[in-house]
């Protein structure tokens, strides 16, 4: 026997459409405060990365140290991390190669690591990348001297927002291992740098390392190389600290 | 009041996920240890007797090694400083070797060098190299975090166990240290430089100090160079060693042959894991693992001795190496994140199904009218905002508990080395007079330690396949939301994906717990052991490792999403059921008939025979008379000579179990109602009742399953 008692249901009284009202707004309060939430979420993050751009930019100008190179830096942030290339492909492989000597200086405790992040990362970093900035992270300053003494750069690929730099790089070592000793080793890498165009410079999105080549192992090199691409010409070098 | 408590937890969740994500975005994935990590047993009471007291501080787990110097300075944060460590430790190493020995090597040891030496208890074994020469020792300023990432991370007291071999750029690097060029090639490998064959003539010492990273691990250029200075410096260690044990043959023969085979065969000589481990070596230290039955007669007494040297073998390697298994680190990979875009898809899909069985629900009067309200604009778009950040917040799971394993892990290294020594230690005493049981019940026990063993290991790795299977399971299962009555299903593979994830951390909290249990069982056996006393500490050990192996596996349970048996009651589901799975249940429920009937058809054969002048077989479908049952309550059988399958001749239970309700409904509607409505709920219901219908089916075998077990006699009867 079908139940007719519902159909009246809709003019059954303020009372009862009362009473549907407010538990249906109660129902939906807790999707309603989810979407909230995550709106709250997403307008925060973006609030804090703008800030965190901004902030940056205040820092830089504050600290402009004007070098005149044709292609950047053309400010060092905090004194220490060089930043302001230029649009161009030269630019982007300065940005590169100084990237990978700016992590050697965080690895020996002359530059923080927040700072470097702040100051030359991209907005979406790869994995690769936050693992590296994390080992060079939190290291007290050493007497150890290690320098990223680039011997090429080559441009591997390169459009208006993004472009990748292959460096190749000698790792010049000097420690101290025990009281009167003294050792230098220089072994060789390959880093190879994803800068994004981003707020007016190029900023580093991705990351990835290789030991070698050693130079003895260079003199042939086969098409896959990154040391078989365009090398960047016109280097030269100054020092920081 | 209830909601809005509940929507304020829900927020200050967000907020706390923003703040760790904002926090581990940035972060380094494998955090560093705090100081004092990884050292062994908090009280030195274990040590030899007359252990010297200038020794104590290079063995992990006294106060002494807690405040050395290697927890101060650069390396606190980052785990250590283990190079200053092995600096130290090597200039005692032959007194250090010495003590490592059990009380009776130690013993005997000194019996044979008194005549020569005189007193000599505690002075140096005999010579080694580089002692106390600093300018070969490896060099300080290198923690254990970094060695780590060059390394292999492993449970040991200092977190990590060096490489096999030092990579190939590095090894031409150390060749060309003086002397290294004519270190034999086999001596830069560990494992040959610690087989037998080369451990003569010096030969151990290559053993026990090859330090080896691989440095193509490392993640940049200074990092890459850090690494192989380490390398060269041990590549200068074995070009001293070569030029040392060259010019010092005569002091190696001054040693008798008896000594250095007691030492070079003695755990804490083995390889290079005394110094990564501490030292604890010097706790327990003991031979080889005896054999539990010393001249077995029979093949029991044979397997009773391989059970118990497998099982102490595989305890050992397993809680050692416990660190750095199961990860799974793809959730936002390329191809997870195409395939949980498929099944956001499917989700979705289900979603669109299940919508219509509302209406159908609704216009059936089994849901209030007034739901598809919140239904349709608050639990949809609910479940689609869901489906959405179900990886986000799977990814976060993961990452908090990552962060808790890797505290958690340091509670179960301190543990660690000081329970395998004292686990072998009972062990090894344990043959077959202190054994309750003998031969057999080593068998049984020792079992069981392998069980546990592969049982944890397995665990272990459920993670890295579970997580990705239920994530997406979550997202198809989001789907089945919208339906009141499918709600409570629809939750279960998150409840399972939370509690899978966070097995891991509880389950080293629990392996944190069990170690020191079974420390302790292990500890009080070797004050002396009564008969039923260490057959209750191996069980103990056995049970403790099988319960922290099988706790994931009981989540298996909640990861189907289709439903079960329960889910087929009730007359509203039967119809459906019936129409849209009917073809698919009967042969399911065929294949389940036979197959119980093939197994028990063996043991009841005997009573056709007696049946055959009475019980003649009836047309297929119909009850034949009831045979003459022999009143053992077994149901008789003949062969369907259509199918070819066994069937049951009568139909008249024999007193077997009441059927349980799902087979109830299950067999009326397929006899009385299915029979009659077939044609016309078919056609209504179409692909939406075979979408359901299938898992129906699945359902409706589980049922004919269950009551297989109530030795009811029926079968499925067919209606022509």
């Amino acid at each position: 026997m079908k139940d007719y008692t519902n159909i009246g249901g809709r003019r059954g009284g303020s009372k009862s459409s009362a009473a549907a009202e407010t538990s249906v707004w109660k129902q939906y309060r807790l999707l309603i405060i989810a979407a909230v939430v995550i709106v709250v979420f997403v307008a925060g993050t973006m609030f804090a990365l703008n800030r965190a751009d901004s902030s940056e930019a205040s820092t830089t100008e504050a600290a402009a140290a004007n070098l005149g190179a044709p292609h950047g830096p053309n400010k060092m942030v905090n004194k220490v991390i060089p930043a302001g290339y230029s649009h161009d492909k030269s630019g982007a492989a300065t940005a590169a190669t100084n990237f990978v000597q700016a992590l050697s200086n965080t690895y020996q405790g002359r530059i923080k690591a927040d700072d470097l992040r702040a100051a030359v990362l991209a907005t979406n970093p790869s994995e690769a990348l936050n693992k590296a900035l994390g080992t060079a992270a939190g290291r007290p300053q050493t007497k150890d001297v290690f320098s990223q003494v680039p011997a090429a750069a080559a441009v591997q690929s390169y459009t208006e927002n993004e472009a990748k730099i292959a460096i190749w790089a000698a790792g010049v070592t000097q420690s101290r291992p025990t009281p009167g000793e003294v050792t230098v080793q220089v072994p060789w890498s390959t880093t190879t740098i994803t800068v994004t165009w981003q707020d007016d410079d190029w900023k580093v999105s991705d990351y990835k390392f290789e030991a070698g080549p050693e130079p003895g192992q260079v003199s042939s090199v086969n098409g896959g190389s990154p040391l078989a691409g365009e090398l960047v010409a016109g280097y030269y070098s100054f020092y920081v600290n | 009041m209830q909601r809005v408590t509940k929507a304020a937890i829900v927020l200050l969740l967000a907020l706390f996920a923003f703040g760790l994500g904002a926090g581990t975005a940035a972060a380094d994935p494998t955090p560093s240890s705090p100081s004092g990590a990884g050292v062994g047993p908090s009280s030195g009471k274990n040590l030899p007797k007359d252990f010297p007291a200038e020794l104590k501080q290079y063995v992990a787990g006294t106060e002494e090694f807690k405040a050395g110097p290697w927890f101060k300075g650069g390396c606190k944060d980052l785990g250590g400083d283990v190079g200053q460590y092995i600096q130290g430790s090597m200039a005692q190493e032959s007194k250090l070797l010495f003590w490592s020995l059990s009380d009776a090597d130690r013993e005997k040891i000194s019996k044979s060098m008194a005549g020569q030496n005189g007193a000599w208890v505690g002075k140096s074994l005999f010579d080694t190299f580089p002692a106390g020469d600093t300018s070969f020792a490896p060099p300080s300023g290198f923690c254990a975090d970094d060695l780590k990432r060059w390394a292999s991370k492993t449970t040991t007291v200092w977190g990590f166990d060096w490489a096999e071999k030092p990579d190939p750029s590095s090894l031409v690097l150390m060749k060309k240290q003086p002397n290294a060029d004519k270190v034999p090639d086999e001596r830069w490998n560990r494992t040959t430089a610690c087989s037998k064959a080369n451990s003569k003539d010096g030969g151990q010492l290559y053993c026990a100090h090859s330090f080896f990273l691989n440095c193509e691990q490392a993640n940049q250029g200074t990092d890459l160079s850090r690494c192989v200075e380490w390398n060269v410096r041990i590549g200068k260690l074995f070009g001293g060693t070569w030029n040392w044990v060259d010019k010092n043959k005569s002091v190696a023969d001054r040693i008798k042959e008896t000594a250095e085979q007691v030492v070079t065969s003695s755990p804490g000589f083995q390889a290079t894991k005394a110094y990564v481990d501490g030292w604890v070596s010097v706790y327990k230290a003991g031979a080889a693992i005896k054999k539990f039955v010393d001249n077995p007669s029979n093949f029991i007494d044979d397997w009773a001795n391989s059970f118990k040297e497998t099982a102490v073998n595989l305890t050992n390697g397993i809680l050692k190496n416990l660190a750095g298994v199961g990860e799974f680190r793809d959730l936002f990979s390329p191809w997870f994140v195409r395939i949980y875009a498929i099944s956001e898809a499917l989700g979705l899909l289900v979603m669109a199904i299940m919508v219509m069985l509302v209406g159908k629900s609704i216009s059936g009067g089994h849901i209030p009218r007034r739901d598809i309200i919140p239904i349709l604009f608050r639990d949809m778009p609910g479940s689609v905002l869901a489906m959405m950040i179900v990886p986000v917040v799977v990814q976060w799971m993961l990452d908090l508990s990552n962060g808790l394993t890797d505290v958690l892990l340091k509670l179960v290294q301190t543990t660690t080395p000081d329970l395998l020594n004292n686990l072998i230690e009972m062990w090894y005493s344990m043959d077959q007079e202190s054994l309750l049981g003998g031969a057999l019940m080593a068998i049984v026990c020792f079992g069981m330690v392998i069980i546990g063993d592969i049982l944890l290991l397995v665990g272990m790795l459920m993670k890295v396949v579970g997580v990705p299977l239920l994530t997406v399971a979550i997202a198809i299962g989001l789907g089945m939301y919208v339906h009141p009555r499918w709600r409570r299903k629809s939750l279960a593979p998150m409840a399972t994906v939370t509690g899978l994830i966070f097995s891991t951390p509880l389950l080293f909290l629990g392996l944190a717990i069990v170690f020191n249990i079974m420390n302790s069982a292990a500890l009080r056996s070797s004050t002396g052991t009564g008969e039923i006393q260490s057959l209750t500490q191996i069980c103990l050990v056995a049970f403790c490792m099988i319960i922290m192996g099988i706790a994931p596996w009981t989540l298996l349970k909640w990861f189907p999403i289709l439903p079960t048996a329960s889910d087929a009651q009730g007359p509203s589901m039967s119809p459906m059921g019936a129409a849209g799975g009917y073809g698919v249940g009967r042969m399911a429920g065929d294949a389940m008939t036979s197959a119980r009937n093939q197994a028990t058809g063996p043991s009841v054969m005997p009573t056709r025979g007696d049946n055959g002048s009475t019980g003649a077989p009836g047309p297929r479908g119909q009850s034949g008379p009831p045979g003459a049952n022999t009143g053992s309550g077994l149901p008789t059988y003949g062969v369907d000579k259509k199918s070819g399958m066994l069937t049951p001749q009568t139909s008249a239970p024999t007193g077997g179990g009441a059927r349980g309700s799902a087979q109830r409904s299950f067999g009326s509607a397929f006899n009385q109602g299915a029979a009659s409505r077939i044609p016309g709920q078919f056609v209504k219901a179409g692909a939406a009742a075979a979408a359901v219908g299938v898992p129906m089916a699945a359902a409706a075998a589980k049922a004919g399953a269950r009551t297989t077990a109530q030795a009811a006699e029926g079968g499925v009867p067919r209606p022509d």
